[in-house]
């Protein structure tokens, strides 16, 4: 049971780290290879709230995800800024990633050096994850579908006429960086105090390429397709463990087919729908409707 | 000018990329409920003086001042809430967008409400989307595209996407329209019905359009006023029938474009 | 004093290297507009040929750095044809294409990874390995070597992009690529050379960055600097990726050498930080303008 609780909790994690990335690269359209620098942050910014300042627990996890947001507009507002923004941001990640690790690692007092914080109690309890991803994941969907989720899509499919009917594109561009920021670093505050332990190496390259892979496989300008991705990429590994070191390989082969041959994802531009749970719904309720008429009748 | 001020005042504007002077010592000044023609043959400068007016690029000399507010420092975003809108040569519709959404977005390009409301899904968030929607609605019934409203815009024929850009425009209530060759790769009878909605929607917007055409007998048709560009420089200025009989204007764009053909 | 100079030789040789594999990307950049993150895999590609060439072949490293070039320029065709060509034909935005080369980084380096596992190797060189006595400072041969080599190679690449045909319509294709096709100049033919000098700059830089460091997967990780440096300079332009490695790469030796190697790359990284604050478009660096 443990087992299936703490596959619930990464399936969990991942979901808030995805929806972010779903937001900045599936929407706006921003490149972020390492996007798990935010969770890093996040999640070292909560510990230390929580270990060294007495911080309660879930302040430091929002309050982690704050800091998130910080480094982000550090990150982000200067190579927003320039025209080729696009590349001059992955590269920014890129260098980001290593930042955050040389950092840690050389940083003993608090953060404990390469070796990380051991004894972090556990206080992401499984119903607590499931309901914080709930309210992330239902607030990530609404702000998609108001008129700011429209505006990164605007500004993401023609920047330039975007904003010549008035969007701000670096405005929209660091908003949504923000937000998914923000969603990273709660996810990495939740997920280091599940794990009870933190170092450099939990949040590598890989899992940046693991938010990556199901923001591709799960479809540009969808939620819920990159949301079903992060899922199926955290469950079929554990399902498929002598796979376990070919995972990336695969990865990188479908970063390149899918851009090759279905370029929008699997769920590209669609949402996964639930109207059929509903018609089945009616059907069921209909069916049984009928029969008791007919056994009414009866 | 009668005396009166300008609705778009340019003033001895140069602009100059490295050594070259796309846009060499203009100066323009459009009244309001002017229709005015921006001809000259290819190179002229003319789409980099639109670009000037709607702030990508930043003139080297000179102001522009658009009702009263001086546009040379302002970005894009900024101008286009000021009330100028463009289309552009290329086409630049949002194409995987609905058409619905393509003539929404300038009406929420800065959402009334806050972005915690849009993430708590409150429902004046809802109201607001619904009303712009409304909106929209009448635009694209107005420009004949309403049957199109859930298609994906860019899915659409070349003349609807043309018509979908003028449409987005529009919806982001100018004071100024700037059109950049609308007619490009139309036939006659799509000219004439499109001059024909240019003139409608002139009167009915009460706007004052700029326009770029190399279809001349278009412009001949639908402006009050011709400027004539010319390797960056203004050749002429003058009613439809002047312009017709300026030797000048004859040589170097009418001339030129007839040999040519 | 002499810590000082012996430092700036050696900063000028690993800035050398990033300097060529600057250029490498920037040709890419300047032409296709999008950031080529597979890069570092072809120049790992290539310091595992020279590996394999010097090490169980037995061949002299000069052989080796062939070996490397023929695999990395081999590797880096494959890229294009494969991938880039066919989504640059169908329009697909820079996002597709950064994502697709980032897709062919992470493949070529797990593969490496799982087919030839993720310990580091030695690549001997047969070079002399003595040091070099210049006056009073103490120089290792291979800096001095690579040293000579980034800058011969960027020397006949800066012939045969001013003085030859072909370089002419590749700078011209970076000027304007939907013009330079419109004048009749082939742009595929022009994309195939420049992944080309492409797959070379990083089979060069492949064989003595592996000479230095050791040959492993990781090893790509090096080209990140050749980006970093290309943001120096000025993204796109190739003087301001050449002047944006030897920045770099003599920065990253003072600090090394006076500060601590440890926080070598977060001075890097801060650098360009710096840079994009307060000059956005680099060094040298034109300023990009979306065409309308």
């Amino acid at each position: 049971m443990l087992y299936i609780f703490s596959i619930i909790v990464f399936v969990c994690v991942h979901g808030i780290a995805v929806s972010g990335l779903s937001l900045l690269t599936g929407y706006t359209g921003i490149f972020s290879i390492g996007h798990a620098g935010f969770m890093a942050v996040g999640g070292y910014a909560a510990v230390v709230l929580y270990k060294n300042l007495g911080v309660p627990f879930l302040l430091a996890v929002v309050l982690g995800g704050f800091i998130a947001v910080i480094v982000s507009v550090i990150l982000g507002y200067p190579a927003l800024r320039n025209k080729l923004e696009g590349d001059a941001f992955g590269i920014v990640m890129l260098g980001f990633v290593t930042v955050v690790r040389v950092a840690i690692s050389n940083i003993k007092p608090v953060l404990g050096g390469a070796i990380g914080i051991t004894g972090i109690p556990r206080l992401s309890s499984v119903w607590l994850v499931i309901l914080i991803t709930a309210i992330m994941v239902y607030c990530m969907r609404n702000f998609i579908k108001s008129d700011y989720g429209k505006n990164c899509m605007a500004v993401q499919q023609q920047e330039s006429a975007a904003e010549m009917v008035g969007v701000n594109p670096l405005r929209t561009k660091l908003r949504a960086l923000m937000i998914s920021a923000f969603y990273g670093g709660v996810a990495g505050g939740l997920f280091v105090f599940y794990a009870t332990f933190v170092s450099p190496m939990s949040f590598a390259e890989a899992k940046s390429n693991d938010l990556l892979a199901a923001v591709v496989l799960g479809g540009m300008c969808s939620l819920s397709g990159p949301l079903m991705a992060a899922g199926i990429l955290v469950i079929l590994p554990e399902i498929l463990r002598f796979l376990a070191v070919w995972r990336l390989v695969f990865y990188g082969l479908a970063f390149i087919l899918i851009m090759l041959f279905r370029p929008d994802g699997l769920f590209g531009y669609r949402e996964i729908s639930f109207k059929w749970v509903g018609r089945l719904y009616h059907k069921i309720k209909a069916g049984i409707g009928e029969r008791q008429k007919r056994t009414g009748r009866g | 000018m009668d005396g009166k001020t300008a609705l778009l005042d340019i003033d001895h504007m140069t602009i100059a990329f490295g050594g070259l002077k796309a846009v060499n010592d203009v100066s323009i000044q459009i009244n309001k409920s002017e229709f005015v023609g921006l001809i000259g043959p290819n190179g002229a400068g003319k789409t980099t003086f639109f670009n000037s007016i709607t702030g990508n690029v930043s003139p080297t000399g000179g102001g522009i001042v658009f009702d009263g507010h001086s546009l040379t420092k302002k970005r894009p975003d900024q101008i286009s809430r000021l009330g100028i809108s463009r289309t552009f040569q290329n086409i630049r519709i949002f194409p995987k967008m609905s058409v619905l959404d393509n003539v929404t977005i300038p009406m929420h390009s800065a959402p009334s409400y806050s972005m915690w409301a849009a993430m708590l899904g409150l429902s004046k968030v809802t109201r607001q989307q619904k009303e712009t929607e409304k909106r929209a609605l009448e635009f694209l019934s107005d420009l004949g595209l309403e049957a199109y409203k859930d298609r994906e815009a860019g899915t659409l024929a070349y003349g609807l996407q043309r018509r979908l850009e003028i449409a987005r425009a529009l919806a982001a209530s100018p004071k100024l329209l700037l059109l950049d060759e609308p007619a490009a790769g139309m036939n006659n009878d799509e000219c004439n019905e499109l001059a024909e909605l240019l003139r409608r929607i002139y009167k009915n917007y009460d706007l004052t359009v700029i326009l770029i055409e190399h279809h001349i007998e278009f412009v001949l048709k639908l402006c009050d006023r011709i400027y004539v560009l010319n390797l960056g420089q203004l050749l002429a200025e003058g009613t439809p029938e002047e312009i017709q009989s300026n030797p000048e204007v004859v040589r170097a764009y009418l001339g030129s474009r007839r040999t040519k053909q | 004093m002499n810590l000082f100079l012996q430092q700036l030789v050696i900063g000028l040789s690993i800035g050398s290297v990033y300097a060529l594999l600057a250029v490498g990307y920037a040709l890419i950049t300047s032409i296709f507009n999008f950031t080529n993150f597979g890069y570092g895999a072809v120049m790992m590609c290539g310091a595992f040929a020279a590996y394999f060439a010097v090490v169980k072949l037995g061949f002299p490293t000069l052989i080796g750095l062939v070996f490397a070039i023929i695999f990395a320029v081999f590797i880096s065709l494959i890229t294009e044809l494969v991938a880039y060509r066919p989504l640059r034909k169908r329009k697909s935005p820079r996002l597709y294409l950064m994502i697709t080369a980032m897709g062919f980084n992470i493949f070529l380096l797990n593969l490496a990874v799982v087919l030839l596992g993720a310990n580091v190797r030695y690549l001997p060189s047969t070079f002399s390995t003595d040091s070099i006595h210049m006056g009073s400072i103490v120089v290792s041969a291979l800096d001095v070597y690579s040293l000579f080599a980034s800058l011969i190679s960027l020397a006949v690449l800066w012939v045969f992009l001013y003085l030859s045909k072909q370089g002419l319509a590749i700078r011209s294709a970076a000027h304007d690529t939907d013009t330079a096709g419109l004048m009749g100049i082939n742009v595929n033919k022009v994309s195939l050379i420049v992944f080309a000098i492409s797959g070379i700059t990083a089979g060069i830089a492949g064989t003595f960055m592996g000479m230095k460091y050791t040959v492993y997967p990781n090893l790509g990780d090096i080209a990140n600097k050749a980006f970093i440096a290309s943001v120096i300079g000025g993204m796109g332009s190739l003087p301001g990726a050449v002047l944006g490695g030897f920045i770099l790469g003599v920065i990253e030796t003072m600090v090394s050498g006076y500060i601590s190697s440890a926080l070598r790359d977060l001075f890097s990284f801060g650098i360009m930080i710096l840079v994009l604050i307060f000059l956005p478009n680099g060094i040298v660096g034109k300023k990009v303008q979306d065409k309308l």
